[in-house]
């Protein structure tokens, strides 16, 4: 949306763009009608010659922020530099350690520019007009991040979408500013990841099966920024688990019933195997443990959700054996089945539960593969 | 120019005359004071249409409300008895003390009378610009008693559609000290395109800064307050200026605190990047570049006005003889690496880095002018202690 001004109860859009003026090292913009302009500070090095058409910006949000906190982002498979991501503050100050950073100073100013004609961004704000000179912070939130990437850098990935990357970034506490609301920023799993951060954020898109599933973008814009009871929590973060194994059902029968007709389609022992081979299928427990060992090959990483798993079964007198997949179902049915049992010591190890297998989901659906 | 009345504004201690003028003369006048005061506000662009009627109005011989003036002097330097004043006495007043008057309210009202004057002449539409120019309007001028004094009539009056900003305003007040000198001290501006370097120089915008943050007794930039808040500060701090010039005390003292530094340090101390490990640039190289910082001004600023708030001392006054007593415990270079160490580790952790090193900047100066604080007199203490003090309120 385009910058608004708010002149005696009515709101201006700005029009045009934006226009540096080096004599006041200030952006002028104008808002109609009748023209009413104001200065916006940029208080960087301008880089005139860079040309905002040709970048793209993202607006998030991240409760572990710093002003300093300036990450060149990467993508995993392509290896070049496709932006940077910043605090808004960072473009409003000259304190942070990137103000001599020529390629920041670049990304910086396309930046300002993108955010000064805010129409394609999915939030900005309106500023009362009460004086001469604003500040790109009097038209946004002081704590959004800018993720900036290039143009030409992202062409080069295949069907480039910042929705396949939300959950990556979501696993470092960046959660994507969606509307004029931008969430209770409940993140519970990340500060971990974020704080191995030192200079680069290496991104991984999800996977290209899952790619086109309304889900997944569901549960990391609208779900998990939001809702707290952990529960409801769980429920949706499991909705993946049940969502995958569904898949793995059909895509193992279609398999199956293939391989039977090709190999012996009247063949009575190869029938009753083919009979068992699909109850077998129908056992849950069975296909999420392919899940995590075969399609998505994550078991080894799910050390911590196990045992925060079994802490729990281990409070409520509930047999434990080796398996994530064992404790992770019997998790589920104590939730789905037997909630009304747990106290509220419980209730916090759910909550724990939940924070490793945030982890888990992210790590699920950024590795799903039906290549295997 | 005719004489109207003389009336005593009790509240900020001031005369207030109000006359009226031809256009032709205030126009003379307020191109005088808008050349002479670099900090007099720009034009604002505002609405196009609500001036353009101004002009049409004006042509037909409008009355606009009064455009405020005040004389930004002493009182004891106006030499005219204003219980017997003389029209003459104004006249004279006006033409002798150009540079030292300030449009207060109206400045937009005058631009545009600026236009209208230029567009006829343009036409060479002789008589429709002598009607112009004949035509009156009147003009109230504050003799002020002090400079606050000014300051606050600038506040309530400047609550327009698009008001000044207080630092701006106290930019235009104290401008005149551009010129003349405090002591050795010497101020920048901006739009000199230079930056102080030297002991006794400093940039103006910065002191302005810091001293705004004495007013406010709060060192975060100026913006963020609203104009009650200023008002209400300037009601207590107008008492302590009437026999003071606060902001040549305010620029003493600190002044007086970068003088010690650089005997303590026997001025040569330069930051080597080999002593200590830092994540990013230095936070300054030499003392100047540390100290002068807007961040270390608006600290002390906001220090010294809580310490007299607190009654740790009396005034302002008493901050310089606290310096020449200020030393380091141990080891000088020590002790200023370690303050680049905290500012650097501040800057790695905090929202707002320039915000979270002022409020460092106000620990420091707090802990160091105490006498009741384990730092006192000691730099090096204070380093650390108003470090503790910053991690205790931001949980780091």
């Amino acid at each position: 949306m385009p910058l608004k001004i708010e002149i005696d109860n009515h709101f201006y859009s700005s029009i045009g763009e934006p226009v540096y003026s080096e004599d006041d090292e200030t952006f002028i913009l104008n808002f109609p009608p009748p023209i009413y302009e104001i200065k916006v500070d940029y208080l960087l090095e301008p880089k005139t010659e860079i040309d905002h058409n040709n970048y793209t910006l993202f607006l998030f949000k991240n409760n572990f922020y710093a002003e300093n906190h300036i990450y060149q982002v990467y993508e995993s498979e392509l290896d070049e530099r496709l932006g940077w991501m910043f605090p808004i503050q960072a473009i409003n100050s000259k304190s942070h350690s990137f103000t001599d950073n020529q390629f920041f100073l670049n990304y910086a100013f396309a930046a300002i520019k993108i955010l000064l004609i805010g129409s394609n961004l999915t939030r900005s704000n309106s500023s009362k007009f009460n004086r001469d000179n604003y500040s790109v912070l009097d038209f946004y939130e002081d704590d959004d991040i800018l993720l900036v990437l290039s143009n030409q850098k992202i062409a080069k990935i295949e069907n480039f979408s910042i929705d396949n990357f939300i959950p990556c970034l979501f696993k470092f506490g960046y959660h994507l500013v969606t509307s004029s609301k931008s969430g209770e920023n409940i993140f519970h799993s990340q500060n971990q990841f974020y704080d191995q951060l030192s200079t680069r954020i290496v991104l991984k898109p999800i996977s290209k099966c899952l790619q086109s599933e309304l889900y997944v973008n569901n549960l990391f814009k609208k779900f998990l920024p939001y809702e707290q009871h952990h529960l409801v929590r769980f429920s949706v973060l499991y909705q993946i688990v049940e969502w995958l194994i569904e898949k793995i059902f059909q895509k193992e029968l279609l398999s199956r019933i293939g391989d039977y007709r090709c190999r012996a389609p009247n063949d009575t022992i190869e029938f009753y195997e083919l009979k068992e081979s699909i109850i077998e299928l129908t056992n849950e427990k069975k296909r999420i443990n392919k899940l995590f060992s075969n399609y998505a090959n994550i078991a080894a990483s799910c050390h911590d959700l196990k045992r925060k798993c079994d802490i729990l079964l281990n409070a409520l007198g509930k047999e434990q054996n080796d398996s994530i997949t064992h404790s992770l179902y019997r998790i589920r049915n104590i939730l789905y089945h037997g909630y009304r049992n747990l106290n509220d010591v419980m209730v916090e190890m759910v909550e724990e539960i939940n924070r490793e297998f945030e982890i888990v989901i992210v790590e699920l659906v950024i590795n799903y593969s039906e290549d295997n | 120019m005719e004489y109207v009345s003389v009336l005593k504004d009790r509240r900020i201690n001031s005369h207030n005359i109000a006359f009226e003028i031809k256009i032709s003369e205030y126009l003379r006048i307020a191109t005088k004071i808008i050349e002479g005061n670099v900090f007099q506000r720009k034009r604002v662009k505002s609405s196009s249409t609500i001036y353009a009627l101004l002009k049409q109005d004006l042509k037909r011989g409008c009355i606009i409300p009064p455009i405020v003036i005040a004389l930004n002097q002493n009182a004891e330097e106006i030499v005219f008895d204003t219980d017997d004043i003389e029209l003459d006495d104004i006249y004279n007043l006006l033409d002798k003390k150009l540079d030292k008057l300030l449009i207060l309210d109206g400045l937009q009202r005058t631009y545009t009378m600026l236009d209208l004057e230029s567009e006829l002449k343009d036409s060479d539409d002789v008589d429709e610009l002598k009607t112009f120019h004949d035509h009156k309007i009147r003009v109230e001028l504050y003799l002020s008693v002090n400079k606050l004094g000014i300051l606050y009539r600038m506040l309530t009056l400047n609550t327009g559609q698009t008001p000044m900003s207080l630092r701006h305003q106290i930019e235009i007040l104290y401008s005149d000290y551009l010129h003349a000198r405090i002591e050795d001290i010497k101020f920048l501006r901006e739009i000199d395109n230079t930056r102080a370097t030297g002991t006794t120089e400093y940039n103006f915008k910065e002191v302005i800064e810091g001293f705004n943050s004495y007013l406010e007794r709060n060192e975060l930039p100026i913006a963020k307050f609203n104009l009650l808040d200023n008002i209400k500060g300037l009601e207590k701090l107008a008492k302590e200026n009437e026999n003071t010039d606060l902001f040549r005390s305010f620029i003493v003292s600190f002044h007086s605190f970068i003088i010690k530094l650089k005997e303590l340090t026997e001025n040569d101390w330069v930051f080597d990047r080999d002593e200590i490990d830092l994540a990013g640039p230095a936070f300054g190289t030499t003392i100047e570049s540390i100290f002068k910082k807007s961040q270390v001004l608006t600290g002390f600023g906001a220090a010294i006005g809580r310490l007299k708030d607190f009654e740790i001392i009396d005034s302002i006054d008493e901050v310089s003889g606290i310096m020449k007593n200020i030393d380091f415990e141990d080891n000088i270079g020590g002790g200023i690496n370690n303050l680049l160490l905290k500012l650097d580790e501040i800057r790695n952790n905090a929202k707002k880095i320039g915000n979270a090193q002022r409020m460092y900047f106000q620990y420091f100066f707090r802990e160091l002018l105490n006498d009741e604080t384990d730092s006192y007199p000691y730099i090096d203490k204070a380093i650390e202690n108003a470090y503790q003090k910053y991690q205790s309120q931001t949980a780091l």
